[in-house]
C-alpha cells in the first residue's frame, strides 16, 4: 500500500506540475534499487534521466508505468494522490512507456502489434468485438509513415530489424495519446537520422505539452533536447538540474561520483605471448569476418551495444557456435571445428552477463557450483571427493572475498556481485587461462563493481587473459591493455592502452552504429 | 541480422504436411482403389469430426501456450452427466446443457489453476484427466448408460446434404472459430498472450483472464464433442474419450503451432487431425493390424517435429 503523505507543500507549490513523486523506494532482495526519490514532471517539458547502469533508471519508470509497486512513496497526478498499480492504471493516466528491450509479439503483425489491447472495433456483439482489420492496418501505416515503415504494416514483427522493431515501438506509443511519455533508451539502436526524426516527434509532442521523459546513455543527445536533467547514482536523486544549469562535465562528474572516477585504473602490466588467435573467423557470410589475439596478462576490450551483434563474436570465441571459416587457437591448441568441451580443454571459458541466468545453478551451493566445470578433478569412478573440494572452495571464497563465506549458502541468496564471483570462481578452480566476459558488471551494484576490477586485475596478474565485453565505456577504458570496436563480426577500429581517447572511441561506436543503420535495408523512402 | 536470415526462401517448411497427406492419400489410393471410394470418404468424415472438435478446443490452449491433457476425460465426463440428466429429466435439452456446463465446469477449474495461480498447465491438467475420468466412473456406477431416446442417436448417423451431421456440425464449429479468431479482439488477445505474455500483459490485455476464458471455452468445445459422442453411441460411457487429448495436441503440432504459443492456425490444426486420421483408415484399408495404426501415427508426429525442429535452426 503506498501511502501519501499529508505534509507535501514542496509539490503543492508548483501549480503547473503533471506528476509528482514523492519519496519512491524499492527494494529487490537484497539489493536497494531506488531509495527514496522525489521528482516531478511538468507538462510540455523534456525531462532527461542519466546515470550508469543499475543506478535506478529503469526502477523508477517502471513504477511509474505501473510494471512494479513502490515499497515506500507516493505519486500525485494533477496535485490528487493516486495509486498505479498496474500497467492499465498508468495508461489510465495517460502514462506510456517505451521499453528498451522490446515488448512486441514477434508472431503477430506491426499493425496488430500497434494496436495490441486497443484495436480499432468495427461493431459489437455481446461480448464479441469485431476488429476493422482494414482501418487498423491505414491507421498504423499512418503512424509509421513519419518513420519511413509504411510498408511494414503487414509484416511480422519478427521480420524486422532491431532498429525497425524499435521505431514500431515508438510509433505504437505516440498512437496512445499519452500525456507522459517515457522513452527508456530510445536511441540505442538508431542511427542519426532515424534519432533525428525520433526527436522531431518529441518536440512535437511537447509543443502539445505532453512530458516527455527520456532515459539515455548518450550525454550530447540528451543534453541537446532536453528541459531538464535528473542525475541518479546508486538509487538514490543526486540533483534535478534546469536546462541554463546544465553543463556537460558537471553532469558527467555526478553520474560517476567524484570519488569513483578514479577507481578503474588497472595497473599496467607487459604483454606476454599470445594466449588466443583468431584468424578470419566467419560464420555465414564470407564478407563478414574478424582476425584478432589475445596476449598473456592482457586485457582486451570490446564495446558492446544494441546491434553490434557481439553475442556471436563471443559464442564463437567459446566455442558455443561453430564457425565457418578461419581459424581459433587458443594456448597452443587448434580449435577449429571444436566443440564447446574443446574450449574448455584449452582453458576458455565464458562468464555470461546475467549470472543466474547462464553461470550458476540458483539452488545449488557456492560450493557444488564452483564443482561442476571441475567433476572430474574431484571424483573418482563417480564418488566425489568432499574434503579436497571443500578445501578449494574455502581457499577461493577466502581469495575473492565472497560473501557470505559458508560454501553451502545457495547462490540464490547472494547478491549480484558475488554471484559473479562465484563464476569467476569456478573457473579460476578449473584453472582456465582466457576468461571472456560478457558486460560481467552490468547487474550489480557500484561497489561491486569495483572488487570485480580488482578481481579482473588478480585473474590477468598470473599470465592469464581476459577478453571483456562491456556496454560501460568508462570500465572498458580504465580497464583494457587495448580496446577493439567490432561491428556485425568486423573489425572498426582498434585502440592500444596509450592511444586510448574516449572521444575517439565513443565516435568509433557512434559511426559504426551508424553504418550499420545505413546499410541495413528496407529504409529508404 | 533478421534481414539476412529473411533472404532464405521463407516458409517451405509449411508445405511439409500438405504435402505429406497427399503422398499418403495416392499411395494408399494406389494400393487400394477404395481408399477413396464415396463410402469411404464418407466413413472418414464420421471418424474424424469428433477429433475435430477436439482438436479445436486443444488449438486454443495451444495458441495462448498452454496444454489441455483433461480433454479425453471430459469427453467421457460430459457424455456420463448428459445421460444421467436425461435419465432422470427425459429433457434432450436439458442434458445437453447439463453436459455443456459440466465440460464448462472442468475447463474453468483448470483456467482458474492455470491463469490466476499460475500452475503448470501439464500438471492442472494431468489432475483434471484424473478427476473427471473417474468423476464420471462414479457417475455412471461403472457402466454405460444409454437414456437418449431413439431421435437423438439416430442424429449421430444423419447425413445433411449428403454428408455426415456430426461432420458438418465440426465443421461449423471450426469455421465459427476461425471467424472468431481472424476477425475478433478475442484472436488478438489470444495469440498475444501466447506470443508474448509480457508484451500483451504491458498493453493492458488481461492475460490472466485470456488464460482463464480459453481453457473454459476450451472446455465447452470438449463439451461438445462429448454430446457428439452420445450422439453416436447413444449415451454415456465413461471410458469414452481415451487417449482423444493425445490426438488432437500430436494434431496441432503437425499443424506447425508452437506448443511455446503464439504461432499456429487453426486450419492447420484442422489438417493435422485429418491426416492422422486417413492414416488410420488408410491402414485398415489395406489390411494392417489395427495396432499397427499407434505406431504410425507416432512416427509421422515425431518425423513432422524434426522437421519443424530443423527449419527453425537455419
Amino acid at each position: 500500500m503506498i501511502v501519501i503523505p499529508t505534509a507535501n507543500k514542496q509539490f503543492a507549490r508548483h501549480e503547473d506540475v503533471f506528476l509528482a513523486a514523492h519519496s519512491l523506494s524499492r527494494s529487490y532482495g537484497p539489493i536497494t534499487a531506488l531509495s527514496g526519490v522525489s521528482i516531478d514532471f511538468r507538462p510540455g517539458e523534456i525531462h532527461a534521466i542519466v546515470g550508469e547502469n543499475g543506478a535506478g533508471k529503469s526502477t523508477l519508470m517502471r513504477l511509474l508505468a505501473g510494471e512494479e509497486r513502490a515499497d515506500a512513496g507516493g505519486i500525485l497526478i494533477n496535485g490528487n494522490p493516486v495509486r498505479i498499480s498496474s500497467p492499465q492504471d498508468a495508461q489510465a493516466h495517460g502514462i506510456v512507456i517505451v521499453h528498451q528491450y522490446f515488448q512486441l509479439v514477434n508472431t503477430m503483425t506491426v499493425a496488430e502489434n500497434i494496436f495490441l489491447g486497443v484495436p480499432p472495433i468495427k461493431c459489437r456483439v455481446g461480448p464479441i468485438a469485431l476488429v476493422d482489420h482494414r482501418r487498423m492496418r491505414l491507421l498504423a501505416e499512418e503512424r509509421l509513415a513519419p518513420f519511413g515503415l509504411a510498408h511494414a504494416a503487414a509484416l511480422r514483427v519478427g521480420d524486422l530489424t532491431v532498429a525497425e522493431r524499435q521505431l514500431v515501438e515508438i510509433a505504437r506509443a505516440l498512437d496512445r495519446s499519452a500525456k507522459l511519455l517515457i522513452l527508456d533508451e530510445p536511441t540505442a539502436s538508431l542511427g542519426p537520422e532515424e534519432t533525428e526524426e525520433l526527436f522531431r516527434h518529441v518536440r512535437a509532442m511537447k509543443a502539445q505539452r505532453a512530458t516527455i521523459v527520456l532515459i539515455a546513455h548518450n550525454l550530447d543527445e540528451v543534453l541537446s533536447i532536453a528541459d531538464r536533467v535528473t542525475v541518479l547514482r546508486n538509487g538514490k536523486l543526486i540533483a534535478t538540474l534546469a536546462r541554463d544549469a546544465i553543463n556537460y562535465d558537471s553532469v558527467v562528474e555526478m553520474i560517476v561520483g567524484r570519488e569513483l572516477a578514479r577507481g578503474y585504473q588497472k595497473a599496467t602490466t607487459t604483454a606476454g605471448e599470445p594466449l588466443m588467435v583468431a584468424e578470419g573467423l566467419a560464420q555465414t557470410q564470407a564478407s563478414s569476418f574478424y582476425s584478432m589475439s589475445l596476449r598473456q596478462s592482457e586485457i582486451l576490450g570490446i564495446p558492446t551495444y544494441v546491434g553490434a551483434m557481439i553475442e556471436q563474436t563471443l559464442n564463437e570465441l567459446t566455442g558455443m557456435t561453430r564457425y565457418r571459416g578461419g581459424s581459433l587457437t587458443a594456448n597452443g591448441r587448434d580449435l577449429s571445428r571444436a566443440g564447446i568441451s574443446d574450449f574448455i580443454d584449452a582453458g576458455v571459458c565464458l562468464i555470461p552477463g546475467d549470472a543466474m541466468a547462464e553461470g550458476l545453478i540458483p539452488e545449488f551451493s557456492i560450493e557444488d557450483n564452483i564443482l561442476l566445470p571441475n567433476l572430474s578433478r574431484f571424483q573418482t569412478a563417480g564418488f566425489l571427493h568432499r574434503p579436497a573440494l571443500r578445501r578449494v572452495v574455502s581457499d577461493l571464497i577466502r581469495e575473492l572475498d565472497i560473501r557470505p563465506t559458508n560454501p553451502d549458502t545457495p547462490v540464490k541468496n547472494m547478491s549480484g556481485g558475488n554471484r559473479q564471483k562465484v563464476v569467476i570462481a569456478k573457473w579460476l578452480a578449473r584453472g582456465a587461462k582466457i576468461y571472456v566476459m560478457n558486460d560481467p558488471t552490468k547487474a550489480i551494484d557500484v561497489g561491486a563493481k569495483a572488487e570485480i576490477y580488482r578481481l579482473l586485475g588478480n585473474v590477468v596478474t598470473n599470465g592469464n587473459a581476459v577478453v571483456l565485453v562491456s556496454s560501460d565505456t568508462d570500465e572498458l577504458i580504465g580497464l583494457s591493455d587495448r580496446i577493439l570496436v567490432l561491428c556485425d563480426r568486423t573489425l572498426v577500429a582498434e585502440f592500444p592502452r596509450h592511444s586510448i581517447d574516449k572521444g575517439k572511441l565513443v565516435a568509433a561506436v557512434a559511426g559504426s552504429r551508424q553504418q550499420m543503420s545505413s546499410s541495413a535495408p528496407g529504409h529508404a523512402p | 541480422m533478421t534481414r539476412s536470415r529473411q533472404a532464405i526462401p521463407a516458409d517451405w517448411g509449411q508445405f511439409i504436411v500438405p504435402a505429406v497427406f497427399a503422398l499418403m492419400v495416392l499411395i494408399f489410393y494406389a494400393m487400394d482403389a477404395r481408399y477413396l471410394s464415396s463410402a469411404n470418404v464418407l466413413n472418414i468424415m464420421n471418424q474424424v469430426s469428433i477429433l475435430m472438435v477436439v482438436t479445436i478446443a486443444a488449438s486454443l490452449v495451444i495458441f495462448t501456450g498452454g496444454f489441455d491433457l483433461s480433454a479425453g476425460s471430459v469427453v467421457a465426463l460430459t457424455g456420463v452427466v448428459a445421460s444421467l440428466t436425461v435419465g432422470y429429466t427425459d429433457s434432450v435439452a436439458l442434458g445437453l446443457f447439463a453436459g455443456i456446463v459440466a465440460g464448462g465446469l472442468v475447463g474453468a477449474l483448470n483456467g482458474f489453476f492455470v491463469g490466476y495461480l499460475g500452475v503448470s498447465p501439464l500438471i492442472v491438467t494431468l489432475g483434471t484427466l484424473n478427476m473427471a475420468r473417474g468423476l464420471a466412473l462414479i457417475l455412471a456406477g461403472g457402466s454405460a448408460i444409454y437414456s437418449f431416446p431413439a431421435w437423438f442417436t439416430d442424429l449421430g448417423t444423419s447425413r445433411v446434404l449428403g454428408l455426415p451431421l456430426l461432420f458438418v456440425i465440426a465443421v461449423i464449429v471450426f469455421l465459427s472459430f476461425a471467424l472468431l479468431m481472424r476477425f475478433t479482439t478475442f484472436g488478438i488477445n489470444l495469440y498475444a498472450t501466447g506470443g508474448n505474455t509480457q508484451a500483451a500483459r504491458l498493453s493492458g490485455i488481461n492475460v490472466r483472464f485470456v488464460r482463464f476464458g480459453t481453457f473454459t471455452l476450451a472446455g465447452v468445445v470438449t463439451a461438445i464433442a462429448g454430446l457428439m459422442l452420445c450422439a453416436r453411441t447413444g449415451g454415456g460411457e465413461p471410458t469414452a474419450g481415451f487417449l482423444y487429448e493425445l490426438e488432437a495436441i500430436a494434431a496441432v503440432v503437425l499443424g506447425g503451432a508452437s506448443l511455446s504459443g503464439g504461432d499456429g492456425r487453426l486450419w492447420r490444426s484442422m489438417l493435422g487431425i485429418l491426416l492422422l486420421t486417413a492414416l488410420g483408415n488408410g491402414l485398415n484399408i489395406v489390411g494392417v493390424h489395427p495396432h499397427w495404426k499407434g505406431v504410425a501415427i507416432g512416427a509421422i508426429l515425431v518425423f513432422a517435429a524434426s522437421l519443424e525442429a530443423l527449419r527453425r535452426r537455419k
